[in-house]
């Protein structure tokens, strides 16, 4: 049991950050989900939407020996996830609709022993034979579902049909969640065979190999691409389509410019619109409910068209590139390796693993964005329904009410007032964002840490790490929401666009609609001047890029180089140790 | 002839094709007893009048716009009307802005067809202005967007003529919060004197984000808090009514003279 074990260290919450513990809560690690869940998490999504709901499932298929369920718990607005161990006598109180929840564990101490050799024997069969499940059977289960909810006439339908559509919504949530937990296990095994053998047979290869060999080349995202690029390649060669895009300061500017034409119009009904349906299931953050997706806001769409235009961003050079390096990859590690059993077994482990690369991008398509946009779009519409009825002002109010609550809002719309609690909700989280979660509370132990997927967090490194300091402070107005880390970088004219990395923060005095391109790459923005109506505010919104702006001061006082954080929700940046 | 002259409160000036989109909406607001400052506009058909209108259509349609330019800046303006309408005004400073009679008149500001001229003393000035305005319409930018929309031939620019107010403080009000994209609070900021500093982000206002009735949520004051909360209060209620006039959410200039809170431009947010 997780008690018995040595803490290396432990967090039991403090003034700045209080946590309340329910039994069982305080004896395990739990870790800031920031790679899925980086802003405070809307009630909504977290009650229905959550990855790890559907990972009970996922431990008891698998027969794991090292957990056997993965909760979940807001602190202070935050996701905070933890690992419970396949032990019996662990009994990790989690809480599911508030409702209390023990993992199911076989009564048998010997379990966890017992079951790990049913791991080892079932992985390489999940490996082998995945993608094929994936082409023929699973894939075109979830696209039976997306045209279920698809061609569902929402606006025709009542608040009961559409309360039932919700649940239905959930099902088909849950199950793709499952899918996405056996994807995951079959490309985690086939990957671990692939380096199992690079490590057998070659011994120690350059670190960025194995990275460079899950390179995808043909996959939703890539089409994706294709299609924004083929849009760009119309515009260019159209003087009218031209006009219009260089027309806009801002998205919003650009389709009424579009809106303002017939060659205009049909650009929008022919291109745009049906390039929102089939690729607009998404929004810039996927693991949430409250952002809008693309299907219904087209901005970011027609931005990054923008920034295809600028740079004449040319697709077939981009996708030649990274099939060329990975075919320098795999010649690389096919080479000096002798004819035989062992090249024959590398050969069969490579082919293996590249054939499910694609499992990658497709999977985040389908599951990760797809999924969540329709469950989502489903809620937006029982928020218009309830707008209707008088019961709240605004659709996305749904979103701040927890799933309990919306189900007796359903039932009556006198149960409670939706409309304050909404509000206080939306206040809390606004509030939420000034706060500065703990990358780890609870207790941590050896094996805690030891969980094999808390890598993809970065622990047990930032468990070791000491968090940096802020070693300067400036206020400005928060123009765009969200939080953004990264490495400064001063600009002040075009002729410096050049330099800017992907995920730097861009520090200037302006920014003008010749900046698109910059907004392609960056993470956050801090500016000197403007309000939250002007250019840096308005673009960085439709990108989703955390912006601070009219801070008068910044590109005095940040230095290119400078570690720095960008809470666009309070209006402060820090500058970092 | 059509009337070379009509003032916010007229009927004619509603229409957008007379006044274009600027004029008809200040008209749309005087008609609802919202607080504008008063004024006229010099309707679309004007600029016609004072020109060879033919030959101005066959240069536009050429694209000869340096010299469609210099034919409309010769152009001799209804100027008694003009002088007349300047006096009962009041005389004193004026703002005289160009009014688009197009439907998509965004993006005919990012096009250069909007101009403003701010504080205009003198019904002389005023007449020149109001030609500038004009030939704001017939810049090479100008006419490569109208020539791209099929729209060359179309000479409707309207001129809006107001009274300038001498601000105490100004600023803007979203009747909605765009940053957090909230229907259920308000931002409002605010500086000391003209309002056109908050407006082109010359200046960092102060913000303030309150409730629908305008009580502060949250403020950022780097001027020392420019408003009271009894202005916030005012302020909101505008915002609110707004929104009811126009039927959806409102990004408002205004500014306070003499106490009095005065409607310089509403429209409709677009970005939430």
């Amino acid at each position: 049991m997780a008690g018995a074990e040595a803490a290396l260290g432990s967090f039991y919450g403090s003034d700045e950050f209080p946590i309340e513990w329910l039994e069982g809560e305080r004896e395990l690690l739990w870790i800031f989900d920031d790679l899925h869940c980086p802003n405070p998490v809307s009630p909504m999504f977290f009650d229905i939407g959550g990855w790890w709901l559907t990972c009970d499932h996922m431990f008891r298929r698998f027969g794991t020996p090292f957990a056997s369920d993965w909760v979940m718990k807001t602190i202070n607005g935050y996701a905070y996830m933890a690992a419970v161990a396949a032990d019996p006598e662990a009994l990790a109180e989690a809480t599911e609709y508030e409702a209390r929840y023990v993992p199911r564990v076989p009564r048998d101490p010997g379990y966890p022993a017992r079951i790990g050799p049913y791991l080892g024997a079932v992985l390489p069969h999940y490996a082998l034979n995945f993608l094929d499940w994936w082409r023929e059977r699973l894939r075109p289960e979830i696209e039976r579902n997306f045209a279920y909810l698809d061609g569902y006439d929402m606006d025709a339908a009542g608040l009961v049909e559409l309360a039932v559509l919700l649940e239905d919504a959930i099902d088909i949530h849950d199950r793709h969640w499952k899918i996405h937990w056996m994807l995951n296990f079959a490309q985690f095994s086939a990957t671990m065979a692939l380096n199992g053998t690079i490590q057998e047979i070659k011994g120690d290869v350059d670190p960025d190999l194995p990275g460079r060999l899950q390179s995808s080349v043909d996959d939703r995202n890539w089409d994706s691409i294709e299609a924004l690029w083929r849009m760009k390649e119309e515009i260019k060669g159209d003087a009218e389509l031209n006009a219009a895009f260089h027309a806009g300061e801002s998205a919003a500017g650009v389709l009424a410019a579009l809106e303002g034409s017939e060659r205009g119009r049909r650009f929008v009904a022919e291109r745009l619109r049906p390039y929102q349906e089939e690729f607009g299931n998404k929004a810039i953050w996927s693991h949430e409910f409250v952002y809008p997706t693309w299907r219904e806001n087209p901005a970011p769409i027609l931005e990054a068209v923008r920034g295809y235009l600028e740079t004449d961003y040319d697709y077939a050079a981009a996708l030649a590139a990274v099939k060329a390096d990975l075919e320098s990859a795999i010649r690389e590690l096919m080479d000096g390796v002798p004819a035989g059993e062992g090249r024959d077994r590398l050969q069969a482990a490579l082919d293996l693993s590249l054939r499910m690369n694609p499992l990658t991008p497709d999977h985040h398509f389908f599951i990760d964005q797809g999924t969540n946009a329709r469950v989502r779009l489903v809620l937006v519409a029982i928020g218009r329904k309830l707008v209707q009825a008088g019961v709240l002002d605004d659709p996305e109010d749904v979103m701040f009410l927890r799933y309990n609550e919306l189900r007796a809002l359903v039932g009556s719309g006198e149960a409670f007032d939706a409309r304050a609690a909404a509000s206080a909700r939306r206040d809390e989280r606004e509030a939420a964002f000034a706060i500065r979660p703990p990358d780890w509370v609870g207790t941590a132990t050896e094996s805690q840490l030891a969980f094999p997927y808390y890598t993809l967090w970065g622990f047990p490194e930032k468990f070791h790490r000491k968090p940096p300091e802020t070693l300067d402070r400036l206020t400005g107005l928060a123009a765009s929401p969200g939080i953004a880390e990264g490495t400064a970088r001063l600009v002040s004219s075009l002729e410096e666009f050049d330099q800017v990395k992907q995920g730097e923060i861009v520090v200037c005095r302006m920014t003008n609609p010749a900046w698109v391109v910059l907004f392609t790459k960056i993470a956050g923005l801090v500016t000197d001047a403007g309000g939250v109506a002007a250019h840096p505010a308005v673009v960085s919104r439709e990108f989703g890029i955390p912006a601070v702006v009219g801070t008068s001061t910044a590109t005095e006082r940040i230095a290119t180089g400078d570690r720095v954080r960008v809470n666009g929700s309070t209006g402060v940046v820090e500058i970092l140790s | 002839m059509d009337p070379q002259v009509v003032w916010f409160a007229d009927e004619p000036c509603r229409d957008v094709r007379v006044a274009g989109g600027k004029g008809a909406s200040l008209a749309a607001m005087t008609l609802a007893d919202l607080p504008v400052p008063a004024g006229f506009v010099i309707p679309a058909g004007a600029l016609e009048a004072s020109v060879d209108g033919e030959r101005l259509r066959g240069l536009t349609l050429a694209g000869a716009h340096d010299e469609a330019r210099a034919l409309v800046l010769a152009a001799e303006p209804p100027r008694e009307q003009i002088a007349a309408a300047y006096e009962r005004l009041g005389g004193g400073p004026v703002a005289v802005r160009s009014s688009a009679t197009a439907e998509d008149s965004e993006a005919a500001s990012f096009a250069g067809q909007q101009e403003t001229y701010l504080g205009v003393v003198g019904a002389g000035d005023v007449c020149a202005r109001v030609v500038e305005c004009w030939a704001s319409f017939f810049s090479e930018r100008a006419l490569f967007y109208r020539g791209h929309k099929g729209s060359l031939d179309d000479l409707g620019m309207a001129v809006v003529v107001q009274r300038m107010v001498d601000a105490e403080k100004a600023g803007v009000i979203f009747t909605v919060d765009p940053v957090q994209r909230r229907r259920d609070q308000m931002i409002i900021e605010a500086v000391l004197g003209l309002g056109e500093q908050v407006v082109s982000g010359e200046v960092t206002p102060d913000h303030y984000v309150t409730d629908r009735a305008g009580a502060v949520k949250r403020e950022q004051l780097p001027n020392g808090g420019v408003l009271t909360p009894g202005e916030l209060e005012r302020l909101a209620e505008l915002g609110r009514g707004l929104e009811e006039h126009f039927g959806q959410p409102q990004d408002v200039e205004w500014a306070i003279a003499g106490g009095e809170i005065l409607l310089l431009q509403s429209r409709p947010v677009t970005t939430l």
